[in-house]
């Protein structure tokens, strides 16, 4: 219990001071009234202007004011759409998540039997091929492999629509896109603690008493191996809501990554910054959540 | 790790042979030669919609995308292996501060602080090399933080310090070269992936400026004819991929020969 609480202590501070730097990144991008204005606003105008929006009070003044509104669910307006910053993020929310859980289930569906497969056979065809999936995953850019696939898949053979949002079928490519490299990288983590552990005294107990081979892989091997992939998965979370951005651009997916890149090109930083808040959280939240299962799981893990 | 080493030398050669291997001057460009698909007649991977050489452009573009990610790694290992060190030997509250600061590191997805920072100060080659260390040191701080851990309560360190070593000295001297191993480990590693960072950047337009051919904004200029000249946008997305795969393979054959156990 002491353990769950520090680690909700933990992810608390952690979204502290995310908004603690958007906070200091917002102040250091220059004075936010010349958004609002003409350039021939007069000083009067400026002034008036930095009043209304609370720009004249004292640093610390402003950083508690943010911290507040921020506590309440309030992250500023959109300049350009004049809607709360917050709200237009999270009405792109589900887009992104769909995606992200098409990437998240291919990347587990995948990853787990290549990566057993890879070690029980080490050495093998499929050994060979589980380490090639790995290094494409790891190697390919997103983007690249998104142009690729809409070009063989939606331009060329049109299984799939190229661009846009609603349904299975738009949710496919950017999906498979999406979770290439975090696949690479927990098929290459399932491999190697596979590997791992059928060094250990127990699994040679297991062979010893005659166990049959696929009993020892997945009753007394797996459960061991899977705990370290167990917290890349959800260290991979954090990188799929990051590469959501790039793979939206490629496919104009109307996620809230793509929301965030128009953000910046119209200077709209509070809606750059509630994005960022947003992904922080979701990432806190998903990576806490794990360390707290992984606790639960395995026993032997104690917080010192 | 034979043909990683392979790919590397040869993105290498390219990269300082560029103006003697370029069939056209990578800039030039050509109202009658535009969209010439790969295998025209003196352009072999076609041109682009201003009718600039593909090839020249690939070439020169190894340069760019070799030169900034060689100095992101570079100023990744230095502040990492310092604060690492610094964290290691020191413990106490530089310790807390700096493992804090790496945990926030990691909960923010990279892209997502680089969107952060970019957004508040635009784009540009400086802004994208401290976008790619803020995301690089950590590495290096966390393995040679553990490292120098283990290390300080070793005999040879306490027996250097009981002699009268300075702290400076036996960080230096007697810490710092068993740890060698590993910092060629991760930044062979991550070489790759800065390659892949800074195109990915530039493909959003978070990178380098327009007016640079690089990579990732060469794929970024060819999206839009997608359909129409499929080459203009895959093909330096294949230069990428050859080029990562290669420093990747590479990197995992050090990390098998002097550093087995080592996980980044």
């Amino acid at each position: 219990m002491a353990f769950v609480l520090r680690r909700l202590v933990q992810a608390l501070l952690t979204v502290f001071l995310t908004l603690t730097v958007v906070f200091i990144l917002a102040h250091l991008s220059g004075n936010p009234v010349a958004l609002y204005l003409p350039v021939t606003a007069s000083t009067e105008q400026v002034h008036a202007m930095e009043h209304l929006l609370g720009f004249d009070r004292p640093i610390y003044v402003q950083y508690a004011a943010y911290l507040w509104s921020a506590a309440h669910g309030d992250l500023g307006t959109s300049f350009s759409q004049n809607l709360p910053a917050l709200q237009l993020v999270l009405e792109r929310l589900p887009n992104t998540l769909y995606i992200t859980l098409f990437a998240l289930v291919m990347m587990i569906a995948v990853a787990i039997p290549f990566g057993i497969v890879a070690a029980t056979r080490s050495g093998s065809a499929a050994d060979f091929l589980g380490s090639g999936v790995a290094v494409f995953g790891q190697s390919v850019p997103v983007f690249w492999l998104g142009l690729v696939l809409v070009l063989v898949f939606a331009v060329r053979l049109r299984w799939f629509p190229t661009f846009g949002s609603g349904g299975l079928s738009h949710i496919v490519l950017p999906g498979v896109t999406l979770g290439a490299y975090s696949m690479g990288v927990v098929t290459r983590l399932v491999r190697s603690s596979m590997l791992e552990v059928f060094q250990a005294d127990f699994l040679r107990t297991a062979r010893a008493k005659g166990l049959p081979h696929l009993r020892v892989t997945l009753k007394h091997a797996l459960p061991n191996a899977i705990l370290p992939a167990l917290t890349m998965i959800g260290l991979q979370v954090a990188y799929l809501l990051g590469g959501a951005v790039v793979t939206e651009q490629v496919f104009a997916y109307p996620g809230m990554g793509q929301l965030a890149l128009q953000a910046i090109n119209s200077r709209d930083f509070n809606v750059v910054q509630a994005f960022v808040i947003v992904v922080a959280a979701i990432t806190v939240l998903v990576n806490t959540t794990t360390d707290i299962t992984y606790g639960w799981i395995d026993p032997r893990v104690t917080y010192e | 790790m034979l043909v990683g080493g392979a790919i590397v030398l040869l993105v290498v050669l390219t990269a300082v042979f560029a103006g003697t291997l370029s069939p056209h001057d990578p800039e030039a460009q050509s109202l009658v030669a535009r969209l010439l698909p790969p295998g025209s007649p003196s352009y072999p991977l076609g041109t682009d919609a201003l009718g600039r050489d593909l090839l020249s452009q690939i070439l020169f573009g190894s340069r760019i995308s070799l030169d900034i990610a060689v100095r992101a790694v570079v100023l990744s290992m230095l502040i990492g292996t310092a604060l690492g060190l610094a964290s290691g030997y020191y413990g106490g509250v530089i310790d807390s501060i700096l493992m804090r600061l790496a945990d926030a590191q990691l909960a923010i997805p990279y892209l997502v602080l680089a969107i952060a920072i970019v957004a508040t100060f635009g784009a540009g080659v400086v802004h994208l090399l401290i976008v790619m260390v803020l995301g690089g040191w950590v590495y290096y701080a966390r393995v040679i933080r553990s490292s120098t851990l283990a290390m300080r309560s070793m005999e040879f360190v306490q027996a250097a310090t009981a002699v009268g070593a300075s702290d400076a000295r036996t960080v230096v001297r007697h810490i710092l070269p068993n740890l060698l191993s590993s910092v060629i480990v991760i930044s062979t590693l991550q070489l790759g992936q800065m390659i892949l960072i800074a195109a990915t950047l530039s493909f959003l337009g978070l990178g380098l400026p327009a007016n640079v051919p690089s990579w990732g904004g060469m794929a970024a200029d060819g999206e839009d004819y997608l359909a129409t000249a499929w080459w203009i946008a895959t093909l330096p997305g294949m230069a990428i991929f050859i080029t990562t795969i290669g420093s990747n393979y590479l990197g995992d054959g050090i990390r098998e020969a002097l550093d087995p156990k080592l996980r980044i």
